[in-house]
């Protein structure tokens, strides 16, 4: 094959030799600049690049050039000598070119993801720029409006590292009951667990529907979701600390809730197949197709018009109705539920970029009510009609379109409607569901009741940066197999799989729990 | 120079008495060596110029300082690699999915080719190697949502199943099951596109040889065995040291899409792997890790391959 | 048995083997037919087998109203044809040499070609040299870095290596130049193998997206496949739902996932069947007898 003799040798020195110098020249990174905080509103335009979701709707206009991109060069870049650039990422791989473009110094003037901790990352790798001094000068509507409480999210040892987007909705999971089922059946809408599963049993016995393979629970997609409400009403009394620092599955408690959704599953109350169901499309057919007699999920899930679940509902099953329920009770006979944090999507600005005061400019003029406004409801008239006070957004074609949830893709700084008032923006997000505005308003309703939220750590885990994906992943895997298992070997199998859970990372995430939790109390002590 | 050395080498070593100079080679040889011009260039510049990323598995690797000024952190990152229990299950399961894969996966697409080539009307024959090789183009996006459809407990099979009596067969929920029905995908995916190759190299065989073996009494079957086969030989050698070369390789699509939670102690393979703990937390120094210890692996093998192939007698890569 | 009646029976074997082997392979392609023309609500109610429910052709009217898909479509198009012809070319321009064992450095040289199929900097390192070379943003940064597939370089000169040599013998006796050599005889008589490999090479491109995801940022230079992507991913991701919160974050209802398949792919389909004329024998038997 290969004789290597002297002069082969020495080739194969040289030429190696000359491929890593290659190598190791085009590995060389230029020299970053310090942060500019210069002003430069005179001379020529300065360019501000800013991200943009690309979600790949037919027929959408330029991303970088319509009726938004306009509206903003025209009334920040113009006041401000600026020119406003949108760099279009996929949405679906948005946290793989992130992080390319990071790591290339490409990255936009603005930059934002929802995953903590592809944020944490950039934040300890130290690629981040500080906002403090920036916040101080440039940035009083974003104090003002998005408030001390959220901005406090983007806070690490004190140094504004990120701004979080102000989440205006907060309402998680809801369940949905077949309300004509319970009327054929002269039963009330279940309010405590036990009454649930009661109700559960008589839609499997008593077929109300007359469906051939009734399914009394559909459950499909993110388990976790799934089940959310049921298990969280099983945890018992904890203390602060145990909230704060256990990972759910050791949660006092849990337990018992992950039991009681094997016995559903063993009695064959929920969908046969919710462990394979990845993407929902069999639970999202179930439940459209009239099978299913009950719901968990997002609070909106049945209502919205992709996949259309209620639409659908309508339209195969006559005189089907669907209603939001607040089902679960737990031992103080609350309905314990957990509700979103109000930060939203974290939005950076790199430590490589020369453009941080235009930037920080830029995301408080966007505070701004005026702009908030408009950027999520257009102009009155062609954008939206006023209805008890409240805008309801017109249908759009053209460049006018919004692809977005209230236009989340150019107004970043909320993820919601934002009306400045929450009683009105819960009734502007129940307009957003045309014919569906009561069960909207309800459902944000019972979302709220008895609502709690998952401890804040003032300084990132690496560990839960670490490890996030992969105990995610962990916890779909036990699901499946918990709530499928036989139930005689129920208990010993959960003791197995949380161990194994905590091997994998949860020990390692909970240590640096605690030691960030006793520092805290330290704090607050002082 | 170059004559200087030769001469030397003459002179210390006169068993290289017939060595000429280099330049004689080039000369001779000017056409082959300006050919080679083109594609070498290539490879120095696109895939030995970012060579160096592959010391990103040997250092603490900060995105902003780059490869060269990230700390170093020697075998680190293996050691903890080789520490998880994880990742010898996945390394397993990537062996096993691509073992399985080999010995029904392989062959599969020479038999079929062998059978398109027996086809005597020619439309019929262009029209369904056409046909058949449809699956190679549906993204795994696709199939993934198609093959629930037909293989969950309430799918087109089960309900058949079901319909002529049996009970539902889980073959998407019991991992042994998942197993077959995964080869099975896999098969039917790649089974059309794969004879392509093999009715190329099939086109090559001369009409003569099958007219004399058809004139010594050799019926269709023997002709097979004694001409077609032996004729695409050095053509399946090849594909197979190549298909050994990548024994530690699994592409990422299949197995996380066709895969679920209940199938995990089988879906998952390194490449899911490196997704969940690498990738998807910004690790990059885990997935590098992991990759050099692929790339290292699939060359050991493609060289093992290719040194069994040519002991044996066949044409190997070299 | 007679040998006709034999023949017979082998040859209906042959026959329904292949026709069970194509419906196997064609059904879930009409099932997506299907779907593009049905209507939603029957889609997600999981009606459809073959055969459109509630046939319309809205999606598909969305689908060619999309001047962006449309551009996309063509661009692909170019970009794949000139990809492939690059490819080849110096794919021919590697095999071909080292084919020659009397060429020196050639063993040398196969082996750092072939560390190059198994080693590689990674995501990173790549774009850091697309980007040091200008070619973020331009077509060249989709055709270049992937411009030779060691895989294909090394079925090839195994094709060029089955030829006998007294060919190019009898050919340069003839006082045939080494380009003649290469160009008259070698490349005709590997067709097939040519045709195939440009296939593989044009397919790979076509499919191809991950590339283009990281150093394409203008949507004038998407190839095809991924805008597709984007479309029929984003419901695989249900953590995008949940994070965005309400009214569902751009999910593209069934239909139209399905036309934008057909609209993807149908063209990359068309070329082997065109390709096929390529596959002949070579005119090889008259030559070595000669």
């Amino acid at each position: 094959m290969i004789y290597l003799n002297n002069r082969i040798k020495k080739c194969l020195g040289l030429s190696l030799s000359l491929l890593v110098l290659v190598s190791v020249m085009s590995g060389c990174n230029s020299k970053k600049s310090a942060v500019d905080e210069s002003d430069k509103t005179t001379g020529p335009p300065t360019t501000l690049n800013v991200e943009v979701f690309d979600r790949a709707k037919a027929g959408q206009a330029p991303l970088d050039n319509n009726y938004w991109t306009k509206y903003v060069n025209d009334n920040f870049g113009k006041d401000n000598n600026v020119a406003v650039h949108y760099i279009p990422v996929p949405r679906t791989q948005e946290v793989e070119k992130l992080n390319i473009m990071m790591a290339a110094n490409q990255a936009p003037d603005i930059c934002f993801t929802y995953t903590q901790s592809v944020v944490y990352n950039f934040v300890k790798q130290g690629g981040v720029t500080e906002l403090n001094s920036l916040m101080s000068k440039y940035g009083q509507n974003l104090t003002k409006y998005l408030g001390k409480d959220v901005l406090s999210y983007g806070l690490f040892d004190g140094k504004q590292m990120f701004i979080p987007a102000m989440r205006t909705i907060l309402a998680n999971n809801v369940e949905y009951i077949r309300q004509d089922w319970l009327d054929k059946l002269g039963m009330k809408a279940p309010t405590t667990t036990d009454e649930f599963y009661n109700t559960l049993v008589a839609f499997r016995d008593k077929n109300p529907g007359g469906v051939k393979g009734v399914i009394p629970w559909g459950v499909g997609g993110d388990v976790n979701y799934n089940f959310s409400n049921l298990i969280k009403s099983f945890w018992t009394k904890m203390s602060e600390e145990d909230f704060a620092v256990l990972p759910d599955w050791q949660k006092p408690g849990n337990k018992e809730g992950v039991k009681f959704a094997n016995k559903l599953y063993n009695e064959k109350l929920i969908s046969p197949d919710f462990a394979i169901d990845k993407t929902a499309k069999q639970s999202d057919s179930d439940n459209s197709n009239g099978k299913t007699g009950f719901m968990a999920g997002n609070f909106d899930t049945p209502l919205r018009s992709t996949p259309g679940i209620y639409d659908n509902l309508k339209k195969s099953v006559p005189g089907a109705v669907l209603t939001p329920v607040d089902a679960f009770t737990n031992y103080d006979g609350k309905h314990y539920k957990n509700q979103y944090t109000t930060n939203g999507m974290f939005i950076i600005i790199p430590k490589a970029s020369k453009n941080s005061v235009q930037a920080v400019k830029y995301l408080n003029w966007m505070a701004d009510p005026k702009v908030t406004f408009f950027l999520q409801n257009g102009e009155e008239g062609t954008g939206y009609k006023l209805v008890d006070g409240i805008p309801q957004l017109l249908p759009q074609t053209g460049d006018k379109q919004m692809y977005s949830p209230s236009n989340v893709d150019y107004c970043i700084i909320y993820n919601g409607t934002q009306l400045g008032d929450p009683a009105k923006n819960v009734k502007a997000i129940a307009k957003s569901y045309p014919g569906y505005e009561a069960e909207a308003t309800k459902a944000m309703q019972i979302a709220s009741v008895d609502a709690f939220q998952y401890f804040w750590f003032d300084t990132p885990r690496d560990s839960d940066a670490k490890y996030a994906k992969s105990l995610l992943d962990k916890t779909a895997e036990m699901y499946a197999k918990l709530v499928t298992a036989k139930p005689a070997d129920f208990d010993k199998l959960y003791d197995e799989q949380v161990k194994e859970y905590m091997a994998n990372g949860g020990q390692a995430v909970k240590d640096e729990s605690i030691k960030i939790y006793t520092a805290m109390q330290a704090k607050v002590k002082k | 120079m170059k004559d200087a050395i030769v001469v030397n080498d003459f002179k210390i070593n006169p068993r290289k008495k017939n060595k000429m100079g280099f330049i004689y080679y080039l000369k001779r040889d000017k056409f082959l060596y300006l050919l080679l011009l083109l594609p070498i260039t290539y490879f120095i510049i696109f895939k030995y110029g970012p060579l160096y990323g592959v010391l990103i598995a040997f250092k603490d690797y900060n995105i902003f300082q780059g490869v060269l000024k990230s700390k170093w952190i020697g075998l680190t990152a293996f050691k903890e690699l080789f520490a998880m229990a994880d990742f010898y299950k996945v390394v397993r399961n990537t062996l096993m999915l691509n073992g399985l894969d080999l010995i029904v996966g392989f062959p599969a697409p020479i038999i079929l080719a062998i059978i398109l080539n027996e086809l005597k009307n020619l439309t019929f024959k262009k029209t369904t190697q056409t046909l058949l090789y449809l699956p190679h183009f549906l993204s795994w996006v696709i199939v993934g949502d198609i093959s629930y459809q037909i293989f969950s407990s309430n799918g087109l099979v089960n309900g058949v199943i079901k319909s002529l009596g049996g009970t539902a067969v889980p073959f998407l929920s019991d991992k042994w099951h998942w197993l077959a029905t995964y080869l099975g995908i896999g098969v039917w995916q790649s089974i059309g596109w794969g004879t392509i190759i093999y009715l190329a190299a099939i086109t090559g065989i001369g009409k003569e040889l099958y007219e004399a073996a058809e004139v010594d009494g050799a019926d269709r079957l023997r002709r097979i065995w004694h001409i077609t086969l032996p004729c695409i030989k050095p053509t399946v050698i090849i594909l197979l040291i190549l298909q050994l070369g990548r024994m530690v390789s699994i592409g990422f699509d299949r197995p996380f899409i066709i895969g679920n939670p209940l199938v995990q102690d089988f879906s998952d393979v390194i490449s899911t792997f490196v997704y969940r703990v690498g990738l998807g937390s910004g690790d990059f120094t885990r997935a590098t890790a992991v990759g050099l210890f692929q790339s290292v692996v699939s060359l050991i093998f493609l060289l093992g391959a290719n040194f069994i192939a040519e002991k044996s007698g066949e044409q190997g890569i070299w | 048995m007679s040998v006709k009646l034999k023949e017979r029976i082998f040859d209906l074997i042959i026959i329904l083997f292949t026709v069970s082997g194509v419906i196997v392979c064609l059904v879930p392609f009409l099932y997506i037919i299907a779907v593009s023309f049905s209507s939603n609500s029957a889609i997600v109610s999981q009606k459809i087998t073959l055969f459109p429910i509630g046939f319309n052709l809205e999606t598909y009217k969305t689908v060619f109203r999309d001047s962006a898909m449309l551009h996309s479509l063509f661009y692909t198009i170019v970009l794949t044809a000139s990809f492939t012809v690059l490819s080849m070319v110096f794919t021919i321009c590697a095999a071909y040499p080292l084919t020659k064992k009397r060429l020196k450095g050639r063993n040398f040289l196969l082996l750092i070609i072939v560390i190059t199929m198994y080693f590689s900097g990674g995501l990173i390192p790549d774009y850091l040299l697309v980007k040091n070379m200008h070619l973020l943003d331009t077509s060249w940064s989709l055709i270049l870095p992937g411009l030779v597939s060691v895989y294909n370089m090394i079925i090839l000169k195994t094709f060029f290596t089955s030829l006998p040599d007294s060919l190019e013998e009898s050919a340069s006796i003839d006082g045939c130049t080494d380009i003649g050599i290469l160009i008259k005889i070698v490349l005709p008589l590997s067709m097939p193998v040519i045709a195939t490999l440009s296939l593989f090479y044009a397919v790979g491109r076509w499919n191809g997206f991950m590339d283009a995801l990281f150093y394409i940022s203008k949507p004038a230079l998407y190839p095809i496949q991924l805008k597709l992507y984007q479309i029929i991913s984003i419901s695989q991701q249900l953590d995008i739902q949940q994070a965005e919160g309400g009214r569902g974050a751009g999910i593209a209802p069934e239909a139209l996932k399905a036309a934008s398949v057909m609209f993807a792919t149908i063209p990359i389909l068309i070329v082997y069947p065109w390709l096929q004329k390529y596959f002949v024998s070579g005119v090889m038997i008259g030559a070595v007898k000669g």
